[in-house]
């Protein structure tokens, strides 16, 4: 995708997983 | 420029302000630190102006290969210390009362000398390290101000010491948490900016795959490269990612931790403040390539070059205190704990008052003095600490954390002392980055890039595991007679 090798995209794929998941964290905390 | 200056000393002033503020009454303790401040303060720690410009220049020479770095620091250096290491080492610490990393494992495998050895290894490695930083932070101060390099270090160490003498742990982390803050404020700025000139993400990675491949990207831009540079990404993500977890100034940082619960809360905010920093950044400096074209050869140019084409002038002077932020937070981080380990470890005092503010102000002036000095020694030393730390203190650590202390005192001791010498050998002997330049020899190969920190643990974990007690039978009273 984008011509990012496997690498590329489970590594950007990930910092954005992390990011999604810290928001939904502390959303969920937040309640 | 007078308002830039102005800028820059309210900065200076908040930052004593906020340590004198906040100090507690053990410079070794944290006392009560909410859960925010805890991941700021933890992420400032972790990421230095090294990982920022120096990262970022590589970023510009290998591409977005380099975002596997940012994952591993963002998943095992943030995510899985906090899951698996933060609590536990906390509970270790409550349980034996003890104020620093290596007092924690000298107490809890009862091995005095191993708490002197690891005070004295964390006392040198981390003073001569923290020249860097401050070198790193004096260099783009007098960028942007007129002020030489040597003055901006002067005021600097002078800014740090006396944040670090009047703080305590507890003035350090608060003081860290904004800096953490303007590091967001200043990727954030930098990032936005880069993705406008390039078009949006979407654009600007297209833009980037069809470049050619080099030497450093020898896939692409969008791709691992292949042999000994692709491993060297591998090893530099090992490095910052699992090495991190050895480092005593990020393990004292659990030390502020009230229970289970605060450590989850702690996770998600580090998380995202590291993404966005270290994946920013790296982002960014991927994509200068399109904005700044492929002529820089000085990779610690790329990140100043780039701010200054992008920026307006407030822009840059946020940026650099950003980059500054990244340096300061490291170096007070590292002053605090290379005081402590010289202080309580290797001397044994109890540090209040003049005994905390003396070993303090000879860490300050050793880290200022050596940053004045360059030589050889101190470069190496500057880009081995890191290593040969983890592997003095990986393998005990993380046995204690999941097996408990039953190995006994022999098995931490050699397992330390052999995973710091066996570390120390390979850079030495092996490891061509280094070796061939020391001794003129290295591994044949691809041995030769192998980084010293698998070597070391390994042969820590080895000793460890052979010297390891825990599953002889218990010495009875009878059979001891």
């Amino acid at each position: 995708m984008l011509g990012a090798d496997i690498w590329v995209m489970v590594s950007g794929g990930s910092l954005l997983a992390g990011a999604a998941w810290s928001i939904v964290s502390m959303l969920g905390a937040g309640k | 420029m007078a308002w830039f200056a102005l800028l820059w000393i309210g900065y200076a002033a908040l930052l004593v302000f906020v340590a004198r503020g906040t100090r507690n009454s053990d410079a070794l303790l944290p006392g009560r630190v909410g859960a925010t401040i805890q991941a700021m303060a933890y992420v400032a720690t972790y990421i230095s102006a090294v990982a920022l410009v120096g990262f970022g220049g590589l970023c510009y020479m290998w591409g977005m290969q380099m975002l596997l770095v940012a994952a591993g620091n963002v998943w095992f250096g943030t995510w899985f210390v906090y899951r698996y290491l933060a609590w536990p080492t906390r509970l270790w610490q409550r349980k034996l009362n003890s104020r620093t990393p290596a007092e924690l494992l000298s107490k809890a495998y009862e091995s005095p000398f191993l708490q002197k050895f690891l005070g004295l290894i964390s006392a040198v490695l981390l003073v001569v390290y923290g020249s860097a930083v401050f070198k790193g932070a004096a260099v783009m101060v007098a960028g942007v101000l007129p002020v030489s390099t040597n003055a901006a270090l002067l005021i600097l160490v002078g800014v740090v010491g006396i944040s670090v003498i009047w703080g305590g742990l507890r003035g350090v982390l608060y003081t860290e948490a904004l800096q953490g803050l303007v590091m967001v404020i200043g990727v954030g700025a930098l990032l936005v900016a880069t993705l406008k000139a390039t078009g949006g993400p979407v654009a600007g990675l297209k833009a980037l795959a069809e470049l050619p491949p080099t030497e450093g990207a020898n896939n692409g831009f969008m791709a691992l490269s292949s042999g000994a540079k692709g491993l060297n990404v591998i090893f530099l993500t090992l490095v910052t990612s699992v090495g991190i977890w050895a480092q005593p100034q990020l393990i004292q940082r659990h030390f502020a931790l009230k229970s289970a619960a605060e450590a989850r809360k702690t996770a998600p905010l580090a998380v995202l403040v590291l993404s966005v920093v270290v994946g920013g950044a790296y982002f960014a400096s991927a994509l200068s390539r399109l904005i700044l074209g492929g002529g820089i050869t000085n990779p610690d140019a790329v990140m100043p070059t780039l701010v200054h084409t992008l920026l307006p002038a407030l822009g840059q002077q946020v940026f650099a205190l950003a980059i500054v932020s990244a340096s300061l937070s490291t170096a007070s981080a590292l002053l605090h704990i290379a005081s402590g380990s010289l202080g309580r470890d290797v001397l044994g005092k109890h540090l209040e008052g003049w005994s905390w503010r003396a070993v303090v102000l000879v860490c300050t002036m050793g880290s200022g003095l050596f940053a004045v000095k360059t030589s050889s020694i101190i470069a190496l030393i500057c880009s081995t600490s890191w290593t040969l730390l983890a592997c003095a203190i990986l393998v005990p650590y993380l046995m204690l954390l999941t097996q408990g202390n039953r190995a006994g005192a022999r098995a931490a001791l050699c397992s330390s002392l052999g995973g710091f010498a066996g570390a120390a050998a390979w850079f030495l002997l092996a490891y061509a980055s280094t070796s061939k330049g020391i001794t003129g020899m290295a591994a044949p190969g691809i041995l030769g890039a192998i980084q010293p920190i698998v070597p070391g643990t390994l042969f820590s974990f080895i000793i460890f595991k052979v010297m390891d007690r825990s599953g002889e039978p218990a010495v009875s009273a009878e059979t001891a007679v």
